[in-house]
């Protein structure tokens, strides 16, 4: 402002002092006034402001370029669960596939016989009647997947999700060969939990170990799956004696979409929801490391009445 | 036909499937031998000759086309038919490859019968 100020750089310094610490706070639109004399001062604020607008383009470019991929990362979400949906369908038909020949030939047999009475014929209705069944379990399946019902928790007996799981699962474990192990530590209190949501976790976890000791021939093929109270918790341990979970693996277990089954054969979706369960709980399931073989998973409950938090 | 022994042996997991494809099955062989997976199927192939295979593909040990492929060398005069709810184009080639017939699930016994029909070399 002085024009006594000689080369204009006294001036001009203060000027993009202040200009840069805008900058440095986020304002890009600062700039050094000009004097236009062409002097040094001058010519040092014509750069200044020179570097502060290309930084201005520079941050401008970076913030599309980051909304870009934000969007990018949604598709890819977006299309893993499509891809997900599309192998959980392609899944589900295969295994109607199977209870689907069953009927069809059934019902063909029994036409073939049109003078039988329906008594001469009841054995073929129990087979029609369990493969009717086992259908709709396979559409149980994809709904509880689909979770349409709504999370109720109630008072329920600790013990009871794990059987429940063990029902469902322990004559096609013994079948395939594989030893069960069922050990309850009593006395175990009550939980507040949604029951079925719960055994769909045991019964993924079941599974999951059926599947890596089938991996496996031999004799020493075991899951074994145990129940303690443990300080105002309940602790679950569904472990095998199968290949068990690499550790460079370990942290994505529980991804959605992760999976080691061929196409078709898994949605890799199972631990993540098992896990958003037992969170939903108020709990955690995670993979522990354990000195033997084999994968070692814990669910670990709070017990909590229905009244508290 | 005649009275001489013939054999068939149907491989696959499911139970029910097992069930009906063997009673149909049965209509045209004197035995009919069932196999609940892979390892199960190979241990009945080696201790005995059959006169047709009918195998599912995808089982949890091994599969049908490793059962097509032990045969294939082993028993190459041996037909095979191959069932399943579940194949994709390059099993299929694979499947026609090892010169086994293929039947999509479901399918209803008459399909069923001409299958084995076909796979006899009828």
């Amino acid at each position: 402002m002085d024009p006594s100020a000689g080369d204009g750089l006294e001036g001009t310094l203060g000027a993009i002092t202040e200009v840069l610490l805008s900058v440095a706070s986020g304002n890009f639109a600062a700039r050094v006034p000009r004097s236009g004399t062409g002097d040094a001062g001058d010519v040092l604020a014509f750069l200044v402001n020179a570097t502060v607008e290309e930084v201005e383009h520079l941050v401008a470019d970076l913030e599309r370029e980051r909304e870009e991929l934000k969007q990018a990362q949604d598709q890819l979400v977006q299309a893993a669960k499509l891809a997900a949906l599309g192998q959980l369908a392609s899944g589900v038909a295969h295994e109607l596939n199977q209870p689907l020949t069953v009927v069809r030939t059934l019902v063909d047999l029994m036409r073939e016989h049109p003078a039988d009475t329906l008594a001469q014929r009841a054995p073929d209705f129990e087979l029609l009647s369990t493969a009717v069944l086992r259908m709709g379990k396979i559409v149980d399946g994809v709904r509880t997947f689909a979770r349409q019902s709504a999370f109720t928790r109630r008072p329920t007996d600790a013990i009871r999700p794990m059987d429940d799981a063990l029902l469902l699962l322990g004559e096609p474990l013994r079948h395939a060969g594989i030893e069960v192990r069922r050990v309850v530590e009593s006395p175990l209190p009550p939980i507040h939990a949604d029951a079925d949501r719960l055994t769909q976790v045991f019964v993924n976890l079941l599974a999951n170990a059926r599947d890596a000791l089938l991996e496996r021939s031999g004799s020493d093929r075991r899951v074994a799956v145990s129940v303690r109270a443990v300080d105002g918790a309940v602790v679950y341990v569904v472990e095998d004696t199968g290949p068990g979970v690499p550790d460079d693996k370990a942290s994505q277990v529980f991804d959605p979409f992760y999976t080691t089954k061929p196409p078709g054969k898994g949605t890799g979706l199972g631990l993540s929801v098992s896990r958003g369960i037992v969170e939903e709980h108020g709990g955690e399931l995670s993979l522990e490391k354990s000195a033997r073989p084999g994968a070692r998973f814990v669910v670990t409950l709070p017990v909590e009445s229905p009244h508290g938090r | 036909m005649d009275a001489d022994k013939r054999s068939v042996l149907v491989v696959d997991d499911d139970d029910l499937v097992r069930g009906v494809v063997l009673r149909i099955a049965a209509e045209q062989f004197t035995d009919a031998v069932a196999a609940a997976n892979g390892s199960q199927a190979l241990a009945k192939l080696e201790s005995g000759a059959f006169d047709l295979v009918i195998t599912d593909l995808r089982m949890p040990d091994l599969d049908g086309i490793e059962i097509l492929r032990w045969l294939r060398a082993n028993r190459p005069a041996t037909p095979a038919l191959v069932i399943t709810g579940f194949a994709r184009a390059a099993d299929e080639e694979e499947v026609r490859a090892l010169g086994a017939e293929l039947l999509h699930k479901p399918f209803g016994a008459a399909e069923l019968r001409a299958a084995i029909e076909r796979a006899l070399g009828g």
